[in-house]
């Protein structure tokens, strides 16, 4: 699993290190079809395509990890349900309020008034995401925290924060990861639909350059453009099953 | 959900969601960087009259809290200020409108993805096909953009926004292919579960020569009301991802009104689409979690199970 997150992590990196380098100039005419110096042709601005995919990663992926640390935040939050009846009640009612709220709407909603950035995108979305599901690790933990060998701990002395440390977060771990990479995934589909649809920020994203290829006239039916909508389609599947592959717990099996 | 404890619950849960989202779109259409309220009529495209209905409808003049309980006030009176993007229609009239277009491809495909998840399960048996399980994680939209180049390459469904009857089609294909792994997934779930509860009654089921099929059909039956509850928290989802599949298909419902409203600057028809989206969201969600004690007789009148 370590070899798995640190594969995530360089992912991240590597695409934060291609969005600084490359710098994609208008190479031939609009929309040529693939050849072997383009292997996936030009895009509507006449720019590499592989050039501009690999350039705007880092868009998608700064939504990626943010709703990965949001959710691995809210969710590790929730998981102090098991030492506090208070932050139960919080979660439980939280999570009752907010985890139906209809995401999308409300990220386009609040494009009419902010500018919102990929990662801002990504944080709320992981947040909210994190928030469905952190009903289910509170209950969890509220279990573990019967546990003989937990009472035991608290029989000798330990302190809540100990506890949580130590006996319940161990126990929570495979939950937890299960439920931040659905968050990430939620993140990285969620930025990609709005920048799909040309509101957000207009950094570069998969999701802005396929608008691009959608708001172009004629751009979609050509070759070129379907075989660039596709990629970045199957990009921004892939990267969310990165996250899952990553986090997936070493016992079960690989899918 | 448990008893009639639970159903105030439900309801309590619902009404406190449904303000939240109204509380959300006032505070967005009101108090946002930028305040796309504020200069209202100083272009001098908008009438006084229009600038007056909306300084009336979202309490502009007064303090934020008063403002709110007025926006909710209008609202329930069926007035949701003028849109400035449709030339002063009423905004709410607009929204209620694209709902039940919205409403009436949803829900027939949400019912017919439910039922083929469950003729599945009856016929291939309760096992989720890998591939089946990768599809339920997948967006609705990258269907809706295969259908919006479909329309473009192949002219279907038509490329003009309407609601007319190819779209509507269309959308329904949309959602089911979306939704019908998903819900397959969810039956898969709470079969595998069931089947570990009545492991003794299939046993004994077997033993009388009950064949498979019939088997599967009453386990199915078995867990109808807790998968009649999944399957509304499921509607609920796609109801609010309407905002994003409506605009790529261009079919002109709620979704659609809502995007139109954002990328128009009409703060307006955006507070009252997003509020009329979000408690439909919330109403169709918890009808299930409603529902399931009054469907189960084991959960009817209170008795846990």
């Amino acid at each position: 699993m370590k070899k798995r997150l640190l594969l995530l992590f360089a992912a991240i990196a590597v695409s934060y290190l291609l969005s600084r380098l490359l710098r994609c100039k208008a190479v031939g005419a609009s929309l040529e079809p693939p050849s072997p110096a383009h292997p996936l042709g030009t895009g509507p601005l006449g720019r590499d395509a592989v050039c501009v995919l690999a350039a705007s990663s880092w868009g998608s992926m700064q939504a990626l990890a943010a709703g990965l640390a949001a959710g691995l935040a809210v969710l590790a939050a929730a998981s102090t349900a098991g030492v506090s009846r208070a932050a139960w009640r919080l979660v439980a009612s939280a999570s009752a309020l907010l985890a139906g709220m209809p995401r999308m709407a409300l990220l386009m909603v609040l494009a009419l008034v902010l500018v919102l950035e990929p990662w801002q995108v990504g944080a709320l979305i992981g947040a909210l995401a994190g928030l469905q599901a952190a009903r289910a690790v509170a209950s969890r933990a509220r279990q573990l925290a019967r546990e003989p060998y937990v009472e035991a701990a608290y029989a000798v002395g330990a302190g809540r924060l100990r506890i949580l440390a130590k006996h319940l977060l161990p126990g929570l771990g495979s939950l937890i990861a299960a439920q931040a990479s659905l968050a990430a995934a939620a993140a990285v589909y969620a930025q990609t639909g709005l920048s799909m649809l040309g509101l957000g920020s207009g950094a570069p994203s998969w999701g802005r350059y396929m608008a691009l290829i959608l708001s172009t006239p004629g751009a979609a039916v050509t070759p070129a453009g379907l075989i660039q909508l596709a990629t970045s389609l199957a990009l921004v599947a892939a990267s969310a099953y990165l996250v899952y592959w990553a986090l997936l717990p070493a016992e079960e099996p690989s899918a | 959900m448990r008893g009639r404890g639970g159903l105030a619950a439900a309801a309590a849960e619902t009404v406190a969601g449904v303000l939240l989202v109204a509380t959300a779109a006032y505070l967005a259409a009101r108090a946002g960087l930028g305040n796309p309220l504020a200069g209202l009529g100083e272009s001098g495209a908008l009438p006084p009259k229009a600038v007056e209905s909306i300084e009336r409808v979202y309490g502009l003049r007064e303090p934020p809290l008063r403002g709110l309980l007025g926006f909710l006030y209008s609202l329930l009176r069926g007035r949701g200020g003028p849109s400035l993007y449709y030339g002063g229609a009423n905004a709410l009239g607009l929204a209620l409108t694209g709902l039940w277009r919205t409403l009436a491809v949803m829900l027939p495909a949400t019912g017919a993805a439910a039922v083929a998840a469950a003729a599945w399960s009856i016929v291939m048996g309760f096992e989720l096909p890998g591939p089946v399980r990768a599809l339920s994680f997948m967006p609705g939209y990258f269907y809706a953009v295969a259908a919006a180049v479909s329309s473009w390459l192949l002219g279907w469904p038509p490329p003009l926004p309407c609601s007319c009857l190819s779209k509507a089609v269309a959308y329904f294909l949309v959602v089911f292919i979306a939704l019908w792994p998903r819900m397959l997934h969810t039956l898969s779930g709470l079969l595998q579960d069931a089947l570990g509860e009545l492991s003794g009654y299939a046993a004994a089921a077997r033993a009388v020569g009950l064949g498979e099929r019939r088997l599967r059909a009453r386990l199915v039956r078995a867990v109808a009301a807790p998968f009649a509850a999944q399957a509304a928290l499921l509607a609920g989802m796609v109801l609010e991802r309407s905002a994003v599949l409506e605009p790529l298909l261009g079919y002109t419902g709620l979704g659609r009104l809502l995007y139109s409203a954002v990328a128009n600057a009409d703060p307006v028809l955006a507070a009252t689409a997003f509020t009329v989206l979000g408690s439909a969201a919330y109403l169709v969600a918890s009808l299930g979690r409603l529902l399931e004690p009054l469907l189960d007789p084991r959960l009817r009148g209170g008795e846990a199970a």
